[in-house]
């Protein structure tokens, strides 16, 4: 009985890993077709140009409305507590260190996958059911060009240009409480955010936001799929996409922090 | 529908997007369906769908098609009339090959063929 279980553990560990293996190559043939200037063509760009307008400009008024709404909330409990720890000095580098390096990207990407990467995944489920991605292949139209390489980079430049907008609104709307409760004229709290964003800040921002933005858009078009010839399977592509895709997240999130320690 | 037409000279023969889908929509003009254009496809009916995979299988640079079982497709056997008229406006360059079930041939019967009903 043990030696079963032992087995069932075993057999559980292979599937995991050429799983796993099964989605790096998929990963790397979409990378792979990213660069290929042949995968440009103009119904591609079509898509591209679309995909950006649905998952970035789609959202831009609840985003903005969201960025200053916690702007002024968390940069004000940011400086309340620099104040009760006596960091008054640092305050410039930790509201530029948690608004850039954290909680931007890491918000977007909370949104975006929990509105454009379900929306993907349920929508190649669908293709994949209806047998719309056979018909596709049958006109010999490349899928990854088609389909999933303008949802891929619409998801990088959407969300990279999320994060840098949402972290513009969430220093700009922090001023409201740096005016009302330390009496800062916009001109000293402006040098002082300026004198702590340094290179690192930026280039962290960028890559965090290019990351997750591969991610929220390459694991739902994966599970998408791997949809079996089901109706009923829709809810549950969705559902195991969607888990790994915030495992995933948090494992970019973690990595980031690792590295940036070092 | 315009899109779905058009999609075939832009991936194939990276045609920009406005003249394939000018080509498309001279083709859905020739069997007076201009109204097909902007319709998704749970608004088309039988026929214009039917219309639309022609058109789409005639964009490509096959030189045979194949209609397997039209009548699937049209379900009302009223439609073979019109569909035929629309394959002979449509087609003067490609081969059309009709295969069909033995026990439909009785809907095609009077009709000449345009090529094969096999």
């Amino acid at each position: 009985m043990i030696l079963k279980f032992i087995e069932n553990i075993g057999d559980k560990t292979i599937d995991i890993f050429l799983e796993f293996l099964e989605a790096m190559k998929f990963m790397f043939l979409c990378l792979w077709h990213m660069i290929l200037p042949s995968s440009y063509n103009p119904a591609m760009r079509m898509v591209l140009t679309k995909q950006i307008y649905f998952t970035s400009v789609g959202i831009l008024p609840l985003f903005i409305m969201m960025a200053m709404f916690f702007g002024s909330i968390i940069i004000g409990i940011v400086i309340l507590l620099a104040r009760q720890y006596n960091l008054e000095e640092s305050i410039g580098s930790i509201i530029i260190n948690f608004v850039m390096d954290e909680f931007s990207p890491f918000f977007t990407a909370l949104l975006i996958s929990l509105r454009s990467g379900t929306a993907i995944n349920t929508e190649i489920a669908v293709m994949n059911v209806n047998k719309e991605l056979n018909t596709l292949r049958e006109y010999k139209i490349n899928l990854i060009d088609y389909l999933f390489l303008p949802r891929i980079i619409s998801g990088m430049i959407s969300v990279t240009s999320l994060s840098i907008i949402f972290a513009i609104i969430m220093l700009s709307s922090g001023y409201v409480f740096t005016l009302f409760y330390m009496n800062m004229d916009f001109h000293s709290y402006k040098n002082l955010l300026f004198s702590a964003v340094e290179v690192k800040d930026v280039l962290v921002l960028v890559l965090k936001g290019l990351a997750f933005g591969f991610v929220i858009t390459l694991i739902p078009i994966y599970s998408g799929l791997k949809t079996t010839n089901s109706y009923t399977a829709i809810p549950i592509s969705v559902l195991n996409g969607m888990v790994k895709l915030f495992i995933a997240i948090f494992l970019i999130e973690v990595l980031s922090l690792v590295i940036q320690s070092l | 529908m315009l899109e779905n037409i058009a999609l075939i000279h832009e991936v194939h023969n990276h045609t920009p997007v406005h003249l394939a889908q000018k080509e498309a929509m001279e083709y859905l003009i020739k069997i007076e369906s201009e109204h097909i254009a902007y319709k998704r496809m749970h608004q088309c009916n039988d026929i214009e769908l039917f219309c639309i995979m022609v058109i789409r299988a005639l964009m490509t640079k096959e030189k045979n098609i194949v209609l397997l079982n039209p009548l699937a497709i049209l379900k009302n056997t009223e439609f073979l009339k019109q569909a035929r008229e629309t394959l002979s406006i449509l087609n003067d360059e490609k081969n059309i090959i009709i295969l069909e079930n033995e026990i439909n041939r009785f809907y095609y019967e009077g009709m000449k063929a345009l090529d094969d009903i096999q």
